[in-house]
């Protein structure tokens, strides 16, 4: 086995009393699209935000491409690209203007910043849209917009937090394929979070449960079903969940 | 109406306004911060009049023709003059210790014996320009007409030994001129300084350092609302190159407002200064022209402010949930900030008070640059610069603050003191 890009050892955390995560343990390969489900208040995104270096986690150890992110946070971050969950966008500039700002921060010559925004204008799809300001931008529109300036920038790590969430049918169709396009060509390594099993079953090449902050089961999708009897990942995820598991979440 | 409804209404209102961490420190504990910061000012100005109120004044009289006549023995005995003949300069009397200098010219006697207002020449050198100086002269006033009056009945019951004293009314017609600083003024002029100094420095501070802090707060409060902090504070940037580039977009506007400061505050003088060269004062030596110097030094103790205030407006705002948050946040604390400021709207000139009140003006960076400009302004070079160098200070401290506050964990979920403080107030009013 190769050395995993994204290493999660024993993650514990509280918020003042509530308990978020149990310690949760996971490995994702590198190429690999790495997908984490449970329902709401799981520790999906408190997860993701501490493997992003924006919270210290009370317990354990994450590296990133074999890098600690608090002690080495400029080379994880160089390395990571991160879509949060509910992440908004500056209402008074252009879509355009917000792909440069990024791809100046990240690229190393202008040259390549240029080459950054033209494929986040491409992976957008937004035209000539982006030249108006965001706070004209439908929430599809933002979505997709913050989808582009988070693969653009041609991270070996994407970490995207609900990608899809809020988007309409024909909009997470869209943004699913440019994920998948993404990894597929440039081999890179994605985590992601989400409710939606569709999604997951079609994207992810492994997937792991997490209830109460810790992961309950994991396995490529296949596994899955076979371990639960399920038909499809939504029953097994309601079996799996609804399965007797110690309550070890909430409040302390 | 149904009451029952009503009350739900209004419960639901009191539960989820109470929880609001503004509307606690403001509401509640804001009062009685201000008062107390308040009381603090106004004890420290009220003590500094009393104290100049309650002392004597020590006069000097000069007689302009050789030896004094009786009128103006009787005047020097009235006030424990000395009495000083015409080669000595009323000016280096004051500098000897004197505060006030009563000037009579040889008519003096003559004049009143015609029952005319005689004329008099009254220098005086405040202790501090303030508000309260402008009614310090009135003791010598009242105290020459009455030894005018007295004097002059004296004489005059020699020869009418019927007459009293009620049919003479203010035989002086007192010239009143300030000294300060090596520089004689008229009282009109004085009025100008001391509004410039109590009233439109302070007030100029205010506006500029409260912008700062303010546009700091809510750029912090913009990335919170519109949730782009989190993507901010995940690409690879350190968080000085974060924090600096911010700072500095801050401090490209907040330049703008010191410019337009000294600019305000030359224009200031020179209109006080176009005002009287018009009228043609003929003691007046003082023209309102801000020198250069002093110009140099309150611009960059207002660059120096701004910046801590626009550091302070970032911590600030990072804890607020959004633009409407940071901006009453930073409303309030710019507020906090100000009031020692307020003394100099007492008339308490900063550069006069004891060292200890200095030292605490200190702590507060606002009141720091009133003290800087007033030093400036009095042409008192040391202070002006101790005062400019307590800023560097500041701006240090708050830099380190906010390097050691601002980490990502803090500023997307609040810095753990402040959920804990929030946390045990909450409880205490739930229980
Ligand atoms: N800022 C916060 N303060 C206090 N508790 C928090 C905070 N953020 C999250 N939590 C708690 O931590 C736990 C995990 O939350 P988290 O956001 O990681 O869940 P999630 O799996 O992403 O949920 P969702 O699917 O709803 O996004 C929840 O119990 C939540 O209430
Ligand atoms: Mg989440």
């Amino acid at each position: 086995m190769p050395a995993p890009a994204i290493l999660v050892d024993d993650l514990h955390k509280s918020y003042d009393e509530v308990r978020a995560l149990n310690g949760v343990s996971f490995q994702v390969y590198e190429g690999e699209i790495y997908g984490l489900i449970g329902p709401n208040g799981a520790g999906k995104t408190t997860t993701l935000r501490i493997i992003a270096g924006l919270l210290r986690p009370d317990d354990g150890r994450v590296l990133v491409l074999g890098h600690d992110p608090f002690r080495e946070p400029v080379k994880v971050k160089k390395a990571i690209s991160y879509l949060p969950e509910e992440a908004g966008v500056y209402k008074n500039l252009t879509g355009e203007y917000f792909l440069r700002f990024i791809a100046e921060i990240y690229a190393d010559s202008p040259h390549e910043a240029e080459e950054m925004v033209k494929r986040g204008a491409e992976l957008s799809g937004l035209g000539e849209r982006l030249r108006s300001p965001m706070k004209t931008y439908s929430k599809g529109m933002k979505r997709r917009l913050l989808l582009a300036a988070t693969l653009m920038t041609n991270p070996r790590v994407a970490i995207l937090d609900e990608p899809t969430s809020g988007l309409d049918v024909y909009n997470s169709v869209l943004m699913r394929n440019a994920i998948r396009e993404y990894a597929r060509d440039s081999n890179a390594t994605i985590l992601l979070s989400s409710h939606n099993m569709l999604e997951v079953e079609y994207l992810c090449d492994r997937v792991a449960f997490i209830d109460h902050g810790v992961i309950i089961a994991e396995g490529t999708p296949k596994e899955l079903l076979e371990k639960y009897g399920a038909a499809n990942l939504e029953e097994a995820f309601v079996k799996a969940v609804g399965g007797g598991i110690a309550y070890a979440g909430s409040k302390a | 109406m149904q009451a029952r409804k009503l009350k739900a209404v209004a419960k639901k209102e009191l539960r989820e306004l109470v929880k609001e961490r503004l509307v606690l420190f403001g509401l509640l504990l804001g009062p009685l911060i201000m008062y107390v910061i308040m009381g603090g000012a106004a004890a420290a100005a009220s003590s500094s009049m009393a104290k100049q109120a309650i002392a004597p004044p020590r006069v000097a009289i000069v007689y302009e023709a050789g030896e004094p006549d009786n009128i103006t023995l009787v005047l020097a005995r009235i006030l424990h003059a000395p009495v000083f003949n015409e080669s000595m300069d009323p000016l280096r009397l004051l500098d000897t210790g004197y505060e006030f200098v009563i000037v009579i010219n040889k008519s003096l006697s003559a004049t009143i014996a015609s029952g005319k207002q005689a004329p008099i020449t009254v220098y005086y050198k405040p202790k501090s320009l303030g508000w309260f100086s402008l009614n310090r002269p009135k003791v010598i006033e009242s105290l020459v007409d009455k030894a005018l009056l007295n004097a002059t009945a004296i004489i005059l019951k020699k020869y009418m030994p019927d007459i009293t004293p009620e049919y003479l009314q203010n035989p002086a017609r007192i010239q009143l001129y300030y000294y300060h600083n090596g520089r004689t003024m008229s009282q009109g002029q004085v009025v100008g300084l001391i509004m410039g100094v109590s009233l439109a420095i302070p007030l100029a501070i205010l506006t500029t350092a409260v912008a700062a802090t303010q546009v700091a707060a809510i750029s912090m409060g913009v990335e919170k609302e519109a949730k782009t902090l989190e993507k901010l504070l995940t690409l690879p940037l350190s968080r000085e190159e974060l924090l600096l580039g911010k700072l500095f977009a801050v401090t490209v506007l907040a330049l703008g407002g010191v410019a337009s400061y000294m600019a305000g505050l030359y224009t200031y003088f020179a209109m006080l200064s176009h005002s009287y060269s018009s009228i043609g004062a003929g003691q007046v030596s003082f023209q309102f022209t801000v020198p250069v110097g002093a110009l140099i030094v309150t611009g960059v103790g207002l660059a120096l402010t701004l910046y801590a205030s626009i550091v302070i407006g970032f911590i600030v705002g990072s804890q607020a949930h959004d633009v409407r948050g940071s901006q009453l946040a930073s409303s309030y604390t710019a507020m906090v900030l100000a009031i020692p400021l307020f003394i100099m709207f007492f008339g308490v000139d900063p550069t006069q008070l004891s060292a200890t009140a200095k030292a605490l003006l200190a702590i507060d960076p606002y009141s720091l640059l009133g003290l800087a400009s007033s030093a400036s302004i009095n042409g008192d070079t040391g202070l002006s610069m101790l005062s400019l160098l307590g800023l560097l200070v500041h701006d240090a401290f708050w830099t380190l603050v906010a390097a050691r506050l601002l980490d990502a964990e803090s500023m997307i979920v609040g810095h753990p003191l402040l959920r804990r403080l929030s946390r045990v107030l909450a409880k205490r009013r739930t229980s």
